[in-house]
């Protein structure tokens, strides 16, 4: 398989699986207080950064680029696990220290660095076309990430991030800068709009 | 560094992180958690990155990698569930699903992914020099000492026991080659360890239980 359609699988993936929250109830009761989205979410690193680093492999990137997206897969796994397990434990329990601190402050912080280092090195190491497919592609992957950065109570520095990378993606002359544009400035301007519009990053699941 | 070295590095840094709850530093970080609980946020990249440098420095094909990887990540994310888990457990209890996560969940993806890396690293280190000197002896015992109190404190006795088994007979099989032996050595002796413990007491009572973590 292409590298492309590596990237375009881990892209799919990536928009899936970092929804799974919002799944009603989080499809049910799985036992052991835990939900069936609990165990399902199991399986997103292994979807999400296996694909990414096959497209690596595909690409056949340079060693720094495998530095990179190795440093980034360990960040997202290990951040998406602190996340996953104190998730759930506040699911039951309730968000009383630590578990605020391990989901949300620490989980989604290492578990989002290490999503956009493995974007970092996706786009070191190919070179896409834009057709329709990536183009949605893209913008779907704008809305995961504003979604997640405002859910996730990452917003400023996911903001940055995206502005970085957009901003890199418009210094590159070809398909895969243009795509980092589409979806890195579309989620920096979602963002954006809605830090005005509300006057700070509340989550959207505590709007009245 | 030499392939030797790096392998040095990566079970002294196995040794090291897996004993951080001896460390008597308490409820003192922000938060209600432990120092240790942040410092525990490294150990994947000390433990995995001298075995995946390993790797690398032996030029080892796609296979081997994708299964070292796979691995790798069963071991990041196993580690990952059972820190937060474990963290909360500290400061709130171990009712569910904490418990879950942190020793059922979390330990057993963790201990088979470490299986998985060291048997890749392990392959890939057959035709290697690895010295079988006294300090590398020292550091095979610790590693099997390591495991041993791992799986009793991790309570995953059964699959731990069963996943050193494997390795101490893939040592023997491979014990022409000092990486073999060492293999043989850590986890044969951590087998006698387990057992050992199991005929003592009677079971597997978990240590930190009986107060001696």
């Amino acid at each position: 398989m292409t590298a492309a359609r590596w990237t375009a699988l881990c892209a799919v993936a990536y928009n899936l699986l970092h929804h799974l929250g919002a799944l009603p109830n989080g499809l049910g009761d799985a036992g052991g207080g835990t939900r069936v989205v609990d165990w399902l979410d199991l399986l997103t690193p292994y979807l999400v950064v296996g694909t990414a680093l096959a497209a690596l492999a595909a690409a056949e990137t340079d060693r720094r680029g495998w530095r990179t997206a190795l440093v980034g897969a360990g960040l997202y796994v290990s951040g998406h696990g602190v996340h996953l397990a104190a998730n759930s434990i506040g699911n039951v329990r309730g968000s009383a220290a630590p578990v605020h601190l391990w989901d949300e402050v620490v989980g989604h912080r290492v578990w989002y660095a290490g999503a956009a280092l493995l974007v970092v090195a996706l786009a070191r190491a190919l070179v896409l076309r834009v057709t329709p497919a990536t183009l949605a592609l893209a913008l779907a992957t704008a809305g995961t990430w504003t979604t997640n950065a405002l859910e996730g109570t990452t917003a400023v520095g996911s903001l940055a991030v995206a502005v970085l990378l957009a901003g890199w993606g418009a210094r590159r002359a070809d398909g895969t800068g243009r795509l980092l544009v589409v979806a890195f400035g579309t989620a920096s301007l979602c963002l954006a709009a809605y830090g005005v519009w509300h006057g700070g990053f509340p989550a959207p699941s505590e709007l009245p | 560094m030499s392939v030797a070295g790096l392998v040095a590095v990566g079970a002294v840094a196995m040794v090291l992180t897996h004993w951080l709850r001896l460390l008597p530093l308490g409820f003192q970080a922000p938060g209600a958690v432990r120092f240790e609980d942040f410092v525990d946020l490294l150990t994947p990249y000390v433990v995995l990155g001298p075995a995946l440098a390993v790797l690398a420095r032996r030029r080892v094909g796609r296979r081997s990698w994708a299964v070292a990887l796979l691995g790798s990540v069963a071991f990041v994310q196993g580690h990952g569930l059972h820190l937060s888990a474990n963290s909360i457990s500290y400061a709130g209890g171990e009712a569910p699903p904490a418990y879950l996560w942190d020793e059922v969940v979390g330990h057993h993806l963790w201990f088979v992914g470490l299986t998985v890396v060291v048997v890749v690293v392990a392959q890939a280190l057959r035709t290697s020099p690895v010295p079988v000197r006294p300090p590398a002896c020292v550091l095979a015992g610790l590693v099997g000492l390591t495991w041993a109190a791992n799986v009793v404190e991790g309570g995953i006795v059964p699959v731990g026991a069963a996943l050193a088994a494997g390795l101490a007979v893939y040592g023997w099989r491979t014990r022409r080659s000092g990486a073999g032996r060492l293999l043989g050595l850590a986890f044969g002796l951590s087998l006698v360890l387990v057992a050992a413990y199991g005929v003592l007491l009677g079971g597997y009572p978990q240590p930190s239980d009986l107060g001696w973590l």
